[in-house]
């Protein structure tokens, strides 16, 4: 189970990151960031995966080595939280660049160079 | 003392209370946000003074109370509160500039501001991994919105590229944590480094060190980082390459022990790589902000390269954090104050800087902060440079010694070339910069933290203030007295540089004392032609007696480093000098760039000779503990050959010469020209009292000293122009100084010596009367003149005598000088190079005798026919040259003797002398006796054309009839134009200015290769990720690793 999550994530790592390197529409390549994300949200999840584990609630019921690690669960929201806004905050800046130029094409924004 | 969390609370909340506060009105929106930011400076500021001065512990704190793993730790040592703080005050200043940006911004600007200094102050004290993590991340969203908020195409694109970048690093630094806590158990940077997780899981720690890489912009992984320096505003470019850019290194300066050691080594060399490349691309900008990102990217580079090197050599605490600070801190004021003046200014393209031509203020700033990051002294970056070089020990260290060197040459190359765009220009006073209090506040406060560390570090350096301290100080004073006449100036540098050569000159002895005397007593007399300005003379003496003090200051360095600081300090203001020529752009980039090419070979040359680990403590170490090796003192030749102009290395000399203002020619062909030949007097009789064997090394110095007296007078025969004459006829004067030299025995000494005052002596007497010539004509070519002895009868004799001293034929100085240098070389057994001497002296007739024909012979121009004498105050000192030429020709004894006995300390001494006779082995002078024979000769001829020549008649100018011409006006031809042409002709094969075209070709070749790698910077988003995954690759396998 965790190598299955480690994998599918890593295959969505990857297929992100073709998607940003060969997509030229601009929103394309954010929604490919975004697969991205996800699957390192997903990778980050299973390193505090515990096999037949139980929530992070230390109590009686359950001993600490028994339940799954909470901290990357901690971490994933904060990536996520932080994700969308970087995500929210590129969309935001495209339309303004599509507005600019009526375009999305990623090789028109080029007066800066070299 | 406050706790550190409190700056995060501060910044947070002040941040959130925006909205509200706006519904106030923009006033509170402002108060607030000041409130908050000083508040955020106070804390940092009081922790680092406690730390520092009262030697208290680093404040940790603990959230909640918990020990890691279970909190996140915040520390608040020196270090960090020393970059809080610095970022505190950056905010406040920056946020003042930005005023009116952040007023269109409203709320959201202000709120955006604060949360990006509280996030950098975050990032620097955070111990946990994932807060690290989440504060750059802060950071980073609130810069992109900061960059976009300006509205134009430009930076919203570059914002959009930055926002791309940024998000593919965080993904890898995210990948990075992750796998490190699995493999350490923690986040906790301190209990990862000693668990060993990077060990364990060293793809997560490539990770970690690739993000950070790739975040502090490392070549070719920053496109996007060049495209925000150029479209972002330039305050908000200041606070990014100043303010966040400084987290993130502080964040890989935390993270490297983690990493593990895999690790130094690769960091040391994609520093260096980023520093020379970036350097090189700069080098093709025009564009001001977009060259000042190339410098910000490339110092980045060079701070990496520092924290890697660090490790490697197993020391990180103490003198490598002291450069670290010191070049950190250094490109932190300068990169932050060129920013907002680029701001200030508002042109774009280097060289619509002239602009600024001719306001002091913003030209002051502009140098300041461009000399600082080119590591002038005594600014901070000369100290952590200097600390660097000296430190990079052991195998290799060389390679990157070179390179870092040669980086800095690239950069200065590009900023200088900048400046002197902005000096160089004619005034236009009528163009509005949009100068207010809060826009020059902030690079004006800047400056004075620049100078203000500068003078600390100095003290700190050299325990009390060192003598060059006194005469930069000296130099300031006169500077800031700019606007008093021109006669009261002059009297008071005069009087500056008898009170230096009073306090020297009788404290030392030996050869110090002699160029202590030279360079001063020589100074001030060619000073007093100062005295004839009339305006335009702002800045002038300040830089004269900055140049002739430091030049004093060289000869009573006790150590190398103090050597080191007077050669720079000696450069940089003699480069100023030179500047201020109306036509010396050029020159005197060439000048500077040639001469810190030769100082940088002399500390490559310095640190060759230096015990290993010499450093942050040595600087007052005396040359007692320094070793004159072999290539210490190659190295260290070369770089004093540069500064004599030697062959090859020359071709600097004879614009600068040419160039420079009229009175300022002589102080650098006769004084400045000596620099270089008191170096080669300290390095060679070190090595020869060493017992060094060079033999090879000397016989190439001679070599090169025969072929520059050679072609300096060939050069000289065929000019035109009558200073770039007497500059060539300089460059081979000085070639015989250095022939003596390198003829390593007491009458090759005594020579150059003996050559190098009356070389002092022709020379300044030759410019300054041909100063004189110029101020009253306006012309510099000879064939433009003539005729002018009855109109300067004064200047004329002054030149007679220059031109006789010169050629070296009896009796004037010129004949015992190259009467003894012959004989030493051929004492050293060097026939060809003495026949090769003499050759060059013949050739000196020919233009010795142009110089004077041309210029006061044959026909008056008719527009001079009004010309009248030169002013008294520039024919005084050429008076008092002519007395010392005559003394020395009258008693060359008075000369020859301490001369000789300087040199009997290394070499015994050949002389014997007789009354007035001095003999060698090789013959025998009577210097007394041949003036008298001269002055009884010329007196007989004298006295028979009076008594039985022809009565003389005065005829007009056109009669000359009776050498069965008749011209028809006298401006039909003259025959000064190309007057050795049949001569040019033959030698023409011999003549290519070969080493001109060797170093055009160094120049173009470094452009076309900075032309090539830039062009890895599409501007297409897309290709800089291409380029930050291909980087990535590439570090992977560099550092060896495998999965």
């Amino acid at each position: 189970m965790t190598s299955l999550a480690m994998i599918t994530g890593g295959l969505l790592m990857a297929i992100g990151f073709w998607g940003i390197l060969t997509r030229r529409n601009l929103i394309r390549m954010i929604l490919s960031l975004a697969i991205t994300e996800t699957g390192l949200h997903l990778v980050m999840i299973a390193v505090g995966y515990v096999r037949h584990g139980t929530a992070p609630i230390l109590n009686e019921a359950a001993a600490a080595s028994q339940t799954v690690d909470p901290v990357p669960q901690a971490l994933v929201l904060t990536a996520i939280v932080i994700g969308v806004a970087v995500n929210a905050l590129l969309l935001a800046l495209i339309i303004r660049l599509y507005r600019k130029k009526g375009t999305l094409d990623v090789e028109v924004f080029r007066e800066l160079r070299w | 003392m406050v706790n550190p969390v409190w700056i995060i609370a501060a910044g947070l909340g002040a941040a959130f209370l925006m909205p509200l506060a706006e519904r106030a009105g923009r006033p509170v929106i402002r108060l607030l946000m000041s409130a908050a930011l000083l508040f955020m400076t106070y804390i940092p500021l009081r922790h680092f003074i406690e730390t520092v001065f009262c030697r208290a512990d680093a404040a940790m704190v603990y959230t909640a109370g918990f020990r890691p793993p279970f909190s996140i730790v915040l520390r608040m040592g020196a270090a960090e509160a020393a970059l809080a703080a610095a970022t505190g005050i950056l905010a406040l200043l920056g946020s003042l500039y930005m005023n009116r940006q952040l007023g269109r911004g409203g709320a959201a600007a202000h709120s955006l501001f604060l949360l990006f200094v509280m996030g950098i102050v975050g990032m620097v004290m955070t111990r946990d991994l994932f807060n690290l993590f989440v504060f750059l991340e802060v950071v980073a969203i609130s810069s992109y919105a900061l960059i976009a908020m300006e509205g134009s195409l430009r930076s919203i694109s570059a914002a959009l590229k930055y926002a791309l970048a940024g998000s593919i690093a965080s993904v890898f630094l995210l990948i990075g944590i992750i796998f490190l806590y699995r493999a350490g158990g923690s986040l906790d940077i301190d209990l990862l480094g000693s668990s060993a997780a990077a060990a364990a899981a060293p793809v997560a720690a490539f990770m970690l060190v690739f993000a950070l890489l790739v975040e502090s912009k490392q070549f070719p992984a920053n496109g996007w980082a060049l495209d925000v320096y150029e479209a972002a505003d330039p305050g908000m470019a200041a606070m990014i390459s100043a303010g966040s850019t400084g987290a993130v290194l502080f964040a890989l300066w935390k993270i490297v022990p983690l990493a593990g050691e895999t690790w130094y080594g690769v960091i040391a060399i994609a520093g260096i790589a980023t520093f020379v490349l970036s350097n090189l691309m700069g080098l093709k900008q025009t564009s001001v902000r977009r060259m000042l990102g190339y410098s910000s990217v490339a110092q980045t580079g060079l701070i990496i390269f520092i924290i890697g090197a660090g490790r490697i050599t197993g020391v990180s605490t103490g003198p490598w954090v002291l450069i670290l600070a010191a070049i950190f801190f250094n490109h932190f004021l300068a990169k932050a104050g060129l920013f907002w003046l680029s701001g200030i200014v508002g042109r774009d393209r280097v060289d619509e800087w002239k602009a600024i031509a001719g306001r002091p203020l913003l030209l002051a700033l502009m140098g300041l902060f461009i000399i600082s990051l080119v590591g002038i002294p005594p600014l901070a970056g000369f100290w952590g440079k200097y600390a660097l070089i000296m430190k990079l020990h052991g195998e290799g260290a060389w390679v990157f010694r070179g390179l870092v060197l040669l980086g800095s040459l690239l950069e200065a190359a590009y900023l200088l070339r900048w400046f002197g765009y902005a000096v160089g220009g004619e005034k236009s006073g009528d163009e509005k910069l949009p100068i207010n209090f809060s826009s020059i506040l902030p690079p004006v406060f800047f400056a004075v933290l620049s100078i203000a560390a500068a003078w600390f570090l100095s003290i700190d350096a050299f325990g009390n203030p060192p003598l060059f301290m006194v005469v930069l100080f000296a130099g300031i004073v006169l500077f800031a007295l700019g606007r008093l006449p021109d006669m009261l100036k002059g009297l008071l540098s005069i009087g500056a540089v008898g009170w230096l050569a009073w306090h020297i000159i009788p404290n030392s002895s030996g050869y110090p004392q002699f160029f202590a005397g030279f360079f001063l007593i020589g100074g001030g007399v060619i000073l007093i032609a100062s005295m004839a300005r009339r305006g335009h003379s702002f800045g002038f003496h300040a830089l004269v007696v900055t140049m002739l003090g430091s030049l004093a200051c060289l000869t009573t360095a006790g150590g190398p480093a103090e050597f080191f600081i007077c050669w720079e300090l000696m450069t940089v203001s003699s480069y100023l000098l030179i500047l201020r020529g109306r036509k010396a752009g050029i020159p005197a980039l060439m000048y500077v760039l040639f001469s810190l090419g030769g100082a940088y070979l002399l500390l490559a040359g310095l640190a060759a000779g230096n015990p290993a680990g010499a450093g942050w403590a040595g600087f007052s170490g005396g040359w007692e503990s320094f070793t004159w090796t072999l290539p210490a003192l190659s190295l260290a030749a070369a770089g004093f050959l540069v500064k004599a102009a030697t062959l090859g290395v020359h071709i600097w000399a004879p614009g600068s010469y040419a160039e420079a203002e009229d009175d300022a020619s002589p102080l650098l062909s006769g004084i400045l020209s000596k620099a270089g030949i008191f170096g080669l007097v300290v390095a060679l009789s070190a090595a020869a009292a060493s017992g060094l064997e060079a033999n090879l090394l000397y016989t190439i110095i001679g070599w090169l000293g025969a072929l520059t007296a050679l072609f300096g007078a060939l050069y000289a025969a065929f000019q035109e122009d009558m200073k770039k004459l007497i500059a060539w006829s300089s460059i081979g004067q000085v070639g015989y100084i250095v022939m003596g030299l390198a003829a390593m025995n007491n009458m090759g000494w005594t020579a150059a010596a003996w050559q190098t005052i009356a070389h002092l002596l022709f020379s300044g007497l030759l410019f300054l009367a041909i100063a004189g010539v110029i101020l009253r004509t306006g012309v510099r070519n000879m064939y433009e003149t003539g005729g002018l002895i009855k109109k300067m009868p004064a200047t004329f004799i002054s030149v007679l005598i220059g031109i006789i001293a010169l050629s070296g034929v009896p009796p004037l100085t010129g004949f015992a000088a190259k009467w003894l240098l012959y004989q030493s070389l051929i004492e050293r057994g060097w026939y060809l190079q003495a026949g090769m001497a003499f050759f060059s002296s013949a050739i000196a007739f020919l233009y010795c005798f142009r110089l004077i024909h041309a210029v006061f012979l044959g026909q008056l121009k008719p527009k001079h026919t009004s010309v009248k004498e030169a002013p008294i105050l520039m024919l005084i000192p050429q008076y008092i040259l002519i007395m010392g030429i005559m003394l020395f020709s009258t008693f060359p004894g008075t000369l020859i003797k301490p001369a000789s006995a300087m040199a009997a300390k290394l070499f015994p001494s050949p002389f014997v002398w007789d009354g007035f006779s001095v003999s060698t082995p090789l013959g025998y002078m009577n210097g007394t006796f041949v003036m008298l024979l001269v002055c009884a000769l010329f007196g007989l001829m004298l006295l028979f054309l009076l008594l039985w020549g022809p009565r003389p008649r005065k005829i007009g100018q056109l009669n000359i009839v009776f050498a069965a011409e008749r011209p028809e006006s006298p401006a039909t031809a003259h025959y000064a134009w190309a007057f050795f042409e049949p001569y040019r002709r033959a030698m023409a094969p011999v003549l290519k200015p070969l080493a001109m075209h060797f170093w055009e070709g160094v120049s173009e070749w470094t452009l076309t290769l900075g032309a090539m790698f830039r062009h890895v910077y599409t501007g297409n988003a897309q290709t800089n990720l291409l380029f930050i995954l291909i980087y990535g690759i590439a570090l992977f396998f560099i550092s060896g690793g495998s999965l």
